[in-house]
């Protein structure tokens, strides 16, 4: 019986191999998914104590209004336990905000991946993952957590990838939306950030910084055009982990007024800031702080602008160019920091912004 | 074996066209450019030919953002113009 659930159903054969049916309809992300029995479905809705109708986001570029019911199913595919789908939906959420900037996710030649920092009780609740290869594979609710949002995006939201492959991609017949150029590892499970809360509570949690009580799980989703991996091993320091993460930021070209940075700091070096007295709120300020310039230097050092979305390099130093201030976010509150990661390594991730981002608390 | 469609389909709202302008002379045409490389010089060409063909009463020349719903104040002298073209895409 489905009559609870809004969606079409299906007949397979049972001759035929419902993954591989799953494949003919153009719902999987490439790789093998859990084919979407309306048990699982609606079990996946139970969990999370809402009705399978409520809107979870409206997307009026592609006059998509996506539901509980369409997460829960997307839910299922990606692998996700029912208890999961409360993160989910609040991710999904998180991206219908206008800061987050939804249709240049979906649509851009770009790669832009979605990445959340999870926080709260949820994480330890859900057995997920804060220590080594946070952003990698092993844990089943980092990965499909953000395998969920990526087939939500595919099937719920339109955004079918393939540009230039419209005869082969299999999306049974839905237009490519997702115009990805070269496209990024990023968008099969998104950049799955666990803070590490408990080891250094000088680092006050992200959610808290950002206003939420520490007893709330709270999820802040950004969209990303990827990472960057920076050595700080040889910095004995606070002040110096600083100055050669910003020596990296000021390198990338990045610098501008508007946008925002992920840095997920290991412990290694999570370490040297409790060690030496450090909050978070004195590294985003030095991070800040240490990244900016005026826009005269960025000229002058071969730089463009990324007020514009594709400035030509080299334009010349206008008057009042010394008075224009740029920084790889746009402010201090701008930088996001999450501490997670191995007990071994002083690798530092710091992601870029591909849009902007929305913190949720999930429910 | 029954699965379910993950596919939500689109919600067609009904629309119309605006009313066509009947002429150009003695109208105002907004031109708003997208941030993508090369929009302003295209609308600037925009520009040189509706001058050179009609009567334009005045242009209204601004960017907007090619990725993001904007908000209604982030128009700026858009209520005073009779048409307007955007550029759009890459």
């Amino acid at each position: 019986m489905t009559s609870d659930l809004q969606a079409r159903t299906l007949a397979v054969d049972d001759a035929d191999d419902p993954i591989e049916f799953c494949y003919e309809q153009g719902w999987t992300d490439g790789l093998p998914v859990v084919p979407p029995t309306p048990d699982k479905v609606r079990r996946s809705i139970a969990a999370c104590g809402r009705a399978g109708d409520d809107i979870v986001c409206e997307y009026p570029e592609r006059n998509r209004v996506v539901t509980v019911e369409h997460v829960a199913m997307n839910a299922v595919m990606a692998g996700c336990k029912p208890e999961y789908l409360p993160v989910v939906l609040a991710i999904v959420e998180a991206m219908a905000e206008p800061s987050f900037g939804l249709h240049a996710a979906n649509a851009t030649t770009g790669g832009s991946a979605v990445g959340f920092i999870v926080n709260g009780p949820v994480r330890t609740q859900l057995g997920m993952n804060s220590r080594g290869n946070v952003l990698g594979p092993g844990n089943r609710a980092n990965s499909t957590i953000g395998r969920a949002v990526r087939l939500t995006q595919i099937n719920a939201m339109g955004s079918v990838p393939g540009a230039g492959n419209e005869n082969l991609v299999g999306a049974g017949g839905r237009p490519i939306l997702d115009r990805a150029t070269v496209g990024q590892p990023g968008k099969y499970a998104g950049y799955h950030i666990v803070e590490n809360e408990e080891d250094y509570p000088a680092l006050r949690p992200l959610h808290v910084e950002r206003g939420f009580a520490a007893e709330q799980s709270v999820v802040t989703v950004f969209a990303t055009v990827g990472h960057m991996q920076i050595s700080v091993h040889a910095e004995a320091t606070a002040e110096a982990i600083v100055e050669t993460l910003c020596h990296y930021f000021v390198g990338t070209g990045r610098l501008g007024r508007t946008g925002f940075l992920v840095v997920v700091i290991p412990p290694e070096n999570a370490d040297i800031f409790v060690r030496d007295g450090w909050s978070k709120s004195d590294i985003r300020r030095a991070i800040f702080d240490g990244t900016t310039r005026t826009a005269a230097w960025v000229k002058q050092h071969g730089g463009s602008l990324t007020g514009g979305l594709m400035d030509r390099r080299g334009a010349a130093v206008l008057p009042g160019d010394d008075d224009i201030q740029v920084a790889i976010a746009a402010s201090v509150d701008d930088v996001l920091l999450a501490v997670a990661g191995g007990p071994a390594g002083a690798f530092v991730h710091a992601l870029f912004p591909y849009g902007g981002y929305a913190t949720r608390e999930i429910r | 074996m029954q699965l379910v469609d993950p596919v939500a389909r689109p919600v067609i709202v009904a629309g119309s066209l605006a009313p066509r302008l009947s002429s150009l002379d003695g109208t105002t045409i907004g031109l708003w450019a997208n941030m993508k490389l090369n929009a302003v010089e295209l609308m600037d060409q925009v520009e040189a030919v509706l001058r050179s063909r009609h009567d334009i009463a005045g242009f209204v020349r601004g960017k907007y953002h090619p990725a993001r719903v904007m908000g209604t104040n982030e128009w700026p002298g858009i209520d005073g113009c009779d048409a307007v073209l955007l550029t759009h895409g890459d």
